[in-house]
């Protein structure tokens, strides 16, 4: 158990340091050279100092100037300079960049493994960490890169000082450095009591930020001025936030009454080597600049260990963790990925499309969102799915994009099964208005090509399909045409839209596609007669060879269809014409009866 | 230039003056004990050089000539300087303390101003750019900007007063050295100053660039992934990333390289002070004018002294950059609402409402939305309200809720102009379901009880509300009934809810508020046909004699309604009932004529 955490352990460990040299072989190398070099300078100069002290008392005793004290002098200030340019400076720099790039690297594959993993992968809670160090893995991988080498080098500097220190006088070096724990042991345990409550505080100052987000942005801004809720949910943020101020004072303050303690204590030390340092020198044993050399000595190596004591012990409880977690979520692999031998697929006709006894449950669910699903749809046929909220049909359409796996059943294209075939050669069956329009903050001409980007340039399928869906009146009043950039996120000047605009650009997406099989989920939901009516129309014109699945509530658009397929509870309850299922006189010519009520009055259905 | 300088040198007292005076505000007693810690913490640093100095010099002097004399002496400002590092660390750790109740005491005091505020602004605020940006900036710097604030104008006093101590310290080797280290210094005042500007422009204008990338990568993690993976669009996004990442990079060191020139000259100049430091107090020692601890204690107050030029140098620029975000911050808690006042009118129990000649235009902008609409929803009526997507139907509704003013015209509720009243007392006439509703991540009672918070453990108020909108439906398959959480965000067993499902929450919260009015905008759009029905079927007993306002797409759902307003490009184009609008044949006829018709077409009996 132990062994296996510490080899996990050393293989993040790895893992990070690796990533050093990642990008840049030479950065990587110059980094540690010029960190080792300069590591030790400020406890050599400490050496330095001592002997310019002493040389000093050495001149003030003789009235006459020495060589030495000029060459001393030199050395001193020389090292100085040149350690404050390179570390302050140039080992900063150094220390972003190669951060910097490494982060780089990293977000490219987080993005391209986002993009590779399957739906369920998202909705499993039990990935929720991993995700989310994925997610942050800019603050909370790339941090640790340096970690390391500057640890690394912190405790043999450590080590060495404190060497040095007990063969110059072992007595004053043990005392002192018996004082000094008491010191580093409370603030190592404060920090990890903080640490702890920050931890175990994350879901209040969620809950805490989720209340400020209703109180200051617009989404709620409506509900807060009708209902006068500003009171109600102030106070909800102000309790969590009391909360959390106290849990976190209340620990500040202990570690406070802890630290003036041990204050005292480490105060006691640096008394001791004060005192028996002065009373050595006026007894003559000892000379000034060892004196000095021993207070800075002392606050150096106090320092490195204090140092020490903070950093590893929050680098194995936060960021190790993230490591690892991120290291799964790169290697992570589904068992759904494409097998060795594909087929090939015919991608310029409409497919013929098979369930058979489909069952599908979501990761976490406790009933099968799809449940022995069987439905035929023919080569360039067109089907509706309709049924009540919940019954499974937009699931239908994420199986058959294969963005999540049937438990059980299969699904086959053209007679084969569609896992034979490669996932993007799948993909390019399909053109699709997802029932929620994804948003891009990009241009016009991006937002309708994204699904085809190789004719970004096209504009004359562009207009054409800006057209079908409704859209391109808007777009040719904007400025810069095409080229607008939608929403004001990067672009002053950009234009805002409306629900409705953007379920129009949705739809143009799905047109442009120009892909023999076009799905549309729930496309009219927020437009008027006249745009639903004139969408309706385009979808049964441009998709005339082609297949499709239509979703929608309004029964209305069944005409457009050649087949309508009611799903209930994951599987088809009723399924044919419009003509069939009306004399049939089931669920279907129920709904369709209470839609048409109004329209054509009770008596004439 | 000078007088540039000048003017910029004029303008810090009063900055001084207007940020103490805010973050007094927030708290009178850390401020003081604050101000009394830094006060100490000021002349802190000098006391160990100063007796470390005479303690060198008495060892010296005893080294010299040992005489048991110096002894107590000696032992004596041993002791007190192991006393000041105590005092050091001490008051050290008293700073940590203060610095941080202080810290949470101005984050309060802060962010609870700044969210009365905006909880209280006009809803206007939000659909102007200008003000919303404003807005969404001040509430995401505040925090950081008035915590900033108070360390930046703290460390920035301190730094000057330390500054000026040094200096004056020095100067007791002898008065000539202050010019000379006030030459030495300009150099690297000069180039830190440039160093910090270039950061912030650079910042400033790159910024996107990185604002960009979190939105490229937040892409994958939202709802655009599906499409991403459908599409392949892993490749786009992921070049656009790397292009902004180049471009950040390139930046980046180029003024990396144009601040390392000037780095290295400053700390040479600045090594020059401490240089001249050890020159001067060598040969003062060779002389015996000043002893070994006087050496030590020069030197160390040159090195100081190099330290505290650069800080103060930024701290000024970082005072500067702070003052400017905290001045945007404060020119929008000082604006004052427009809309959000009312007189003193209560409403009657069931009021009549007229629109008289009402036109509307968001003050921004020249182009009317409504143009002199006139129409009366009567007591106990139901009023239907049609037309195409932007013809201004949504306006309608925060005109009557009075987020906005009308332009022109007038709002006469029971003949009375709608700003004489009571604004709270006015909302609270109207139940409403709005277009884009909120989807609470709380409790399905609260979600519901929203509507009017008072009433949230009424079982028999909330259980109404349900069955009337069929949320009931929703509860038979929840184990907490009322108090299942809703969504995963913060409860991993919360339910989340279909678009269908919360729609019908919403309108729950509708008829939960038991107003005499009931406005409900698009209620049916992600209905299913059998929910969508049966609500609607039942409409006039659900709404119980209310004055109501629909406003849907579906006319189907409309015709019932006593009145229907056609609304087109901002004027009312028609009104009637649906019998006479249908036979006028205007624009009411010809959308109800579009989707009857696909009604009609087929006409199929059952088998029977």
């Amino acid at each position: 158990m132990i062994k296996k955490r510490i080899k996990n352990f050393l293989s993040a460990e790895w893992y990070v340091f690796k990533l050093l040299f990642s990008v840049n072989i030479p950065s990587g190398i110059l980094y540690i050279v010029l960190r080792s070099l300069f590591y030790p300078v400020s406890l050599i100069n400490t050496f330095i100092w001592k002997f310019v002290i002493d040389e000093i008392t050495v001149v003030f005793s003789a009235s006459s100037f020495t060589f030495r004290l000029w060459i001393l002098l030199g050395i001193y200030i020389g090292i100085n300079t040149v350690n404050s340019i390179v570390v302050s400076y140039v080992l900063t720099v150094l220390a972003n960049d190669i951060r910097n790039q490494a982060q780089n690297k990293l977000e490219l594959q987080v993005m391209r493994k986002v993009a590779a993993l399957s739906s369920s992968y998202f909705d499993n809670p039990q990935n929720r960490d991993v995700l989310d160090s994925a997610k942050h893995s800019k603050e909370r991988v790339s941090g640790a890169i340096t970690f390391m080498v500057s640890e690394c080098l912190n405790i043999v500097t450590f080590v060495v000082g404190f060497v040095l220190f007990v063969q110059i006088n072992p007595i004053i070096s043990l005392v002192f450095l018996l004082t000094s724990i008491p010191a580093m042991v409370i603030n190592y345990k404060y920090d990890v009591q903080m640490n702890k409550h920050s931890i175990q505080s994350i879901p209040e100052a969620r809950r805490k930020d989720y209340y400020r987000f209703l109180l200051t942005e617009k989404y709620a801004a409506k509900d807060v001025r009708l209902y006068n809720l500003s009171g109600f949910f102030k106070e909800k943020y102000n309790t969590l936030w009391k909360h959390i101020r106290k849990q976190r004072e209340q620990i500040f303050m202990r570690g406070a009454k802890h630290t003036y303690l041990a204050m005292i204590l480490s105060t006691g030390g640096k008394l001791f080597l004060v005192l028996f340092s002065v009373i050595s020198i006026l007894r003559g044993e000892m000379s000034l600049g060892t004196l000095s050399m021993f207070l800075a000595l002392s606050q150096q190596i106090s320092g490195r260990f204090m140092a020490i004591m903070r950093s590893i012990p929050n680098h194995l409880k936060n960021e190790i963790p993230h490591i690892q977690n991120f290291r799964d979520f790169l290697t992570h692999s589904d068992d759904a990925m494409p097998t060795s031998d594909p087929e090939s697929l015919d991608i310029s006709i409409a497919p013929e499309i098979e369930f058979r006894d489909v069952c599908f449950r979501y990761p976490g669910a406790l009933v099968n969102a799809i449940d022995h699903l069987n439905l035929f749809i023919p080569a360039g046929k067109k089907i509706a799915l309709i049924g009540v909220n919940g019954a499974g049909k937009s699931t239908v359409i994420k199986l058959l994009l294969r963005l999540y796996e049937p438990q059980s059943g299969q699904i086959f294209i053209n007679g084969k099964d569609v896992r034979l075939y490669p996932v993007d050669q799948l993909h390019r069956l399909f053109g699709v208005c997802f029932q929620n329009v994804p948003q891009y903050a990009l241009t016009m001409r991006e937002n309708i090509a994204l699904s085809r980007l190789d004719e970004l340039h096209d504009d004359e399928r562009l207009n054409a399909a800006a057209q079908a869906a409704g859209i391109y009146n808007k777009c040719s009043a904007f400025q810069s045409g095409m080229d607008t950039n939608l929403t004001r996120k990067f672009d002053d000047q950009g234009q805002e839209m409306s629900g409705g605009e953007w379920q129009k650009v949705g739809i143009a997406r799905a047109f442009f596609r120009d892909a023999p099989f076009v799905i549309l989920d729930e496309p009219s939901s927020a437009l008027d007669a006249q745009a639903e009516d004139d969408l309706f129309s385009s979808f049964h014109l441009l998709c005339k060879e082609r297949g499709g699945i239509l979703i929608s509530h309004r029964l209305s658009a069944m005409m457009m269809v050649d087949e309508i397929v009611l799903l209930q509870s994951g599987h088809v309850m009723e399924q044919g014409t419009h003509e069939q299922l009306m004399r049939q006189n089931g669920e279907y010519a129920k709904l369709y009866r209470m839609q048409a009520e109004n329209y054509v009055g009770k008596g004439a259905i | 230039m000078m007088r540039d300088f000048l003017s910029k040198l004029c303008k810090y007292p009063m900055q001084f003056k207007k940020c103490i005076k805010l973050i007094y505000a927030a708290s009178h007693k850390y401020f003081v004990l604050y101000s009394m810690v830094m006060a100490v913490e000021t002349v802190l640093p000098y006391l160990p050089i100063w007796i470390m100095r005479h303690l060198l010099n008495r060892l010296t002097a005893y080294q010299l000539a040992p005489s048991e004399g110096l002894w107590p002496e000696i032992i004596w400002l041993a002791v007190s300087y192991c006393a000041i590092f105590l005092l050091q660390i001490t008051f050290g750790n008293t700073h940590k303390l203060i610095a941080y109740k202080y810290n949470d005491a101005i984050d309060y005091y802060f962010d609870n101003l700044l969210i009365d505020k905006i909880s209280g602004a006009d809803l206007s605020y939000f659909d102007s750019s200008t003000l919303s940006d404003q807005m969404q900036n001040a509430s995401k710097y505040v925090r950081a900007t008035t915590q900033d604030i108070v360390f930046s104008l703290f460390d920035t006093i301190q730094g000057i007063v330390r500054l000026i101590l040094s200096a004056l310290m020095i100067g007791t080797l002898g008065l000539w050295t202050v010019p000379c280290i006030v030459l030495l210094c300009i150099p690297t005042i000069m180039c830190t100053k440039k160093t910090s500007r270039e950061n912030y422009e650079f910042s400033r204008a790159h910024n996107i660039n990185q604002r960009k990338m979190s939105y490229y990568k937040a892409l994958f993690f939202g709802d655009a992934r599906e499409e991403i993976q459908l599409y392949g669009l892993t490749d786009y996004f992921t070049k656009k990333y790397s292009k902004e990442w180049e471009s950040f990079r390139c930046a980046k060191n180029k003024v990396n390289l144009s601040n390392f020139g000037r780095e290295v000259l400053s700390c040479l100049f600045s090594t020059g002070v401490e240089i001249l430091a050890y020159l001067v107090a060598i040969v003062k020692l060779v002389s015996h004018s000043i002893g070994v601890g006087d050496v030590t204690y020069y030197v160390s107050l040159a090195t100081n002294f190099r330290l505290y030029i650069t800080g103060i140098v930024n701290r000024i620029n970082k005072f500067d950059q702070d003052s400017c975000q905290l001045d945007d911050i404060l020119a929008f808690i000082d604006l004052e609402p427009e809309a959000e006042t009312g007189g003193t009118f209560l409403p009657g129990p069931n009021p009549k409402i007229e629109f008289r000649g009402v036109s509307f235009r968001y003050p921004s902008s020249e182009e009317y939305i409504l143009k002199n609409c006139s129409f009366v929803l009567e007591p106990g009526h139901m009023t239907g309200l049609v037309g195409l997507n932007g013809a201004g139907k949504s306006t309608i509704v925060k005109l009557l809720l009075r987020f906005y003013n009308p332009t022109e015209g007038q709002i006469l509720i029971d003949g009375v102009d709608a700003k004489e009243y009571d604004l709270t007392a006015l909302r609270k006439q109207f139940g409403v379901m709005f277009q884009d509703f909120c989807s609470y991540s709380m409790t399905l009672r609260e979600n519901i009880a929203i509507a009017d918070i008072s009433g949230i453990v009424d079982e028999g108020r909330l259980w109404d509300a349900c069955m009337k909108s069929r949320a009931e439906e929703l509860i038979a398959g929840f184990e907490n009934g009322m108090d299942e959480n809703l969504t995963k965000r913060f409860d991993e067993n919360g339910k989340e809810l279909s678009g269908g499902g919360w729609q019908r929450i919403a309108l729950a919260r509708a008829f939960f508020r038991q107003s005499p009015i009931v406005l409900l905008d698009e209620p049916s759009a992600s209905l299913d046909p059998l929910a969508e029905y049966e609500i609607f079927s039942r409409f006039a007993e659900l709404s119980d004699g209310r004055t109501t306002m629909l406003i849907s797409h579906r006319l189907s759902n409309i015709v019932s309604c006593d009145k229907i307003l056609v609304l087109d490009n901002g004027t009312i184009a028609e009104q009637g009932s649906h019998k006479e609008l249908l036979e006028r044949g205007g624009q009411y006829a010809h959308l109800f004529q579009l989707q009857a018709s696909k009604y009609e077409k087929i006409n199929i009996q059952p088998n029977l």
